[in-house]
């Protein structure tokens, strides 16, 4: 088969087509070019099978999971909670937005959620105790990637899926990157917070305050510990943890905070289903994308030519960070994974590379990129929801960019510390 | 030349009725079926650790239940631009490059979604004579959800091309959905 598949796709994709459709017509045009028209409906089969698969069903649950707790209401016990814990402290308000976005994380695992949910509480109430707003929403955008790398997380499930990858293995490993991500940008908003002087809150908490704000957060904080434990315990599989997820955060909102109403309900329902239809047809055909790559011979190929240019591993993954962070700039986390993934993996595990470890490497970049200009999503979100323009936004984020790139470089080369916390549930 | 842009116009505006009205029926019903694969895949963890009984039906109805929400969706996600794309250099082109090149897509969207739709046909045939393995249903039911896919993504597809053509070179066509 000829790479005009390739070609056509990068062409669709630069001019601005959908992903999902890119993915389906590059293979198809080359098809009637190359007069194999027949093999059509092995790319249908491949797109069919592609979504009907019971791990990728996590997927749906973990995304009506967020979208239940976001709906009723969660985010405010959350914010509250953190701010009980380091408000107090000076740049009080940005910490406790990076430490909502780790707590968060737990429960949404979707940057862009995270975003949203905290950028529409936190930045006007930073704004209106004087920090600037480019600041506030540039740390609203910076820790919200954390979202997708400490557990469950979207991109996860789909890395496992189409490498076939552990889930659970790869949200224990997420959960270091994701702690190291969250200290780094506290670090950095401390530094930034004393040089600035932004305001430090008269009152601290007392511990009866922040045992009620405990209280009120406890149950939807438990979702976490309930899935990771389930799944590494062999309780359940990471799909049906994610259903129990699903199920736990529509019992909370309904009858134990009463957050949520049940006319909601739908139009929740109907929310969860578009998000997750997309990118159950996006997985369809990344799928088939993929399948193609390996017929037509290109992840060989493409192989070798990475490997012709040094055999030294530590040079090809500096290099290949670079890559993914460039891919990042353009491309959603999401369909960067399910495109490179079946190309660059096998590289690298050739090369004596942990299949895990590359899967986090190749997720924590790739969701750093979410907040990236000129293609950053999570960028894109924050300006919508404080009304700051992108590119000043982007400019206040570089400090915090340069944390993340610490971090995409330390788990790079220091494997452990990804690696430790699967090797020792024995996942790895 | 403005009376053949009526004429597509009056074509357009049922169109666009049309799809719309199927759109929106279908994810609502996407929506239902999020809720019975939910129902049943807590029905099969409630069966196997509270009864001690697992179901043996749950795990294969839920994903082709899956499968039909990615597929119910799909007129909506594309008539409303909810899929990924990179729109950067493609609003670098001057809106006479950029209208030929919003047009050259959906051609070959409508095309090759075109030759999907037949093949899901014949796809769809398969499924006539097979049960699926748990439940005594034939796979056709289940494998219906692909020309519909098709066959809607064709028809929006339509109601884009001639909205590409009528439309002043302007209009942005360009994902408008709420970010927040």
């Amino acid at each position: 088969m000829s790479l005009s598949y390739f070609w056509v796709f990068i062409l669709l994709l630069t001019a601005g087509a959908p992903v999902i459709f890119a993915l389906l017509i590059g293979p198809g045009v080359s098809l009637i070019l190359d007069g194999k028209e027949v093999f059509f409906s092995a790319l249908l089969n491949r797109l069919y099978s592609g979504m009907n698969s019971f791990p990728l069903m996590a997927v749906p649950f973990f995304i009506l999971a967020g979208e239940l707790m976001n709906q009723g209401g969660i985010t405010q016990s959350i914010v509250r909670f953190s701010q009980t814990l380091i408000g107090h402290y000076r740049g009080g308000l940005a910490q406790v937005n990076i430490l909502s976005s780790v707590l968060f994380a737990g429960l949404s695992g979707s940057a862009v959620a995270d975003t949203s949910a905290l950028g529409k509480m936190l930045i006007p109430a930073m704004e209106q105790n004087g920090y600037s707003r480019r600041f506030a929403a540039a740390v609203t955008a910076a820790s919200s990637v954390i979202g997708p790398i400490i557990p469950p997380s979207g991109i996860m499930i789909l890395y496992a899926f189409i490498m076939n990858v552990s889930v659970a293995g790869m949200f224990l490993a997420g959960i270091v990157p994701g702690i190291l991500i969250c200290a780094g940008l506290m670090l950095m908003t401390n530094h930034i917070a004393k040089k600035r002087n932004y305001p430090i809150a008269n009152v601290k908490a007392t511990w009866h305050e922040r045992g009620s704000a405990l209280k009120s957060s406890f149950l939807p904080l438990l979702t976490p510990i309930i899935l990771l434990g389930g799944i590494v315990l062999g309780v359940f599989t990471p799909t049906e943890a994610a259903a129990v997820a699903a199920g736990y955060a529509l019992i909370i909102t309904l009858f134990v905070t009463h957050t949520l109403k049940f006319k909601k309900l739908p139009l929740i329902l109907v929310n969860a289903a578009v998000q997750s239809g997309t990118i159950l047809l996006l997985v369809g055909s990344a799928v088939t994308f993929a399948w193609i790559i390996t017929v037509s011979g290109m992840a060989d190929t493409l192989a070798s030519e990475i490997l012709g240019i040094t055999d030294n591993v530590l040079l090809l993954l500096l290099i290949i960070n670079l890559f993914l962070f460039a891919i990042g700039m353009f491309l959603d986390a999401g369909p960067a994974i399910l495109i490179l993934g079946p190309v660059l993996a096998p590289i690298f595990i050739s090369l004596g590379i942990d299949p895990l470890h590359f899967a986090v490497i190749m997720c924590v970049n790739l969701t750093v990129g979410l907040a990236t200009p000129p293609m950053g999503l999570v960028l894109f979100v924050a300006a919508a929801v404080s009304g700051e323009k992108t590119e000043n936004i982007a400019l206040e984020m570089l400090p915090f960019l340069a944390v993340e790139a610490a971090v995409i470089f330390l788990i790079t080369y220091f494997p452990a510390l990804t690696m430790t916390l699967p090797t020792f549930f024995g996942f790895a | 030349m403005i009376k053949l842009q009526q004429k597509l116009f009056a074509i357009n505006t049922p169109l666009g009725k049309f799809n719309y009205a199927v759109a929106s029926v279908a994810k609502n019903l996407a929506g239902g079926l999020l809720a019975l694969m939910l129902g049943m895949i807590l029905a099969q963890v409630f069966f196997r650790y509270v009864l001690n009984d697992s179901l043996a039906w749950t795990e294969e109805l839920a994903k082709f239940a899956m499968v039909w929400v990615a597929c119910l969706v799909a007129p909506w996600a594309y008539r409303e631009h909810l899929n990924v794309s990179i729109q950067m250099f493609a609003d670098a082109l001057p809106a006479i490059l950029r209208r030929i090149t919003e047009l050259m897509i959906t051609l070959l969207v409508i095309v090759i979604c075109g030759i999907f739709f037949l093949q899901s046909l014949e796809f769809w045939q398969t499924g006539l004579s097979i049960n699926a393995s748990s439940v005594p249903v034939k796979l056709a039911y289940f494998y219906s959800c692909a020309p519909f896919a098709f066959g809607s993504i064709c028809l929006v597809g339509l109601e884009k091309l001639i909205e590409q053509l009528c439309l002043p070179l302007d209009h942005c066509f360009a994902p408008q959905q709420d970010l927040t």
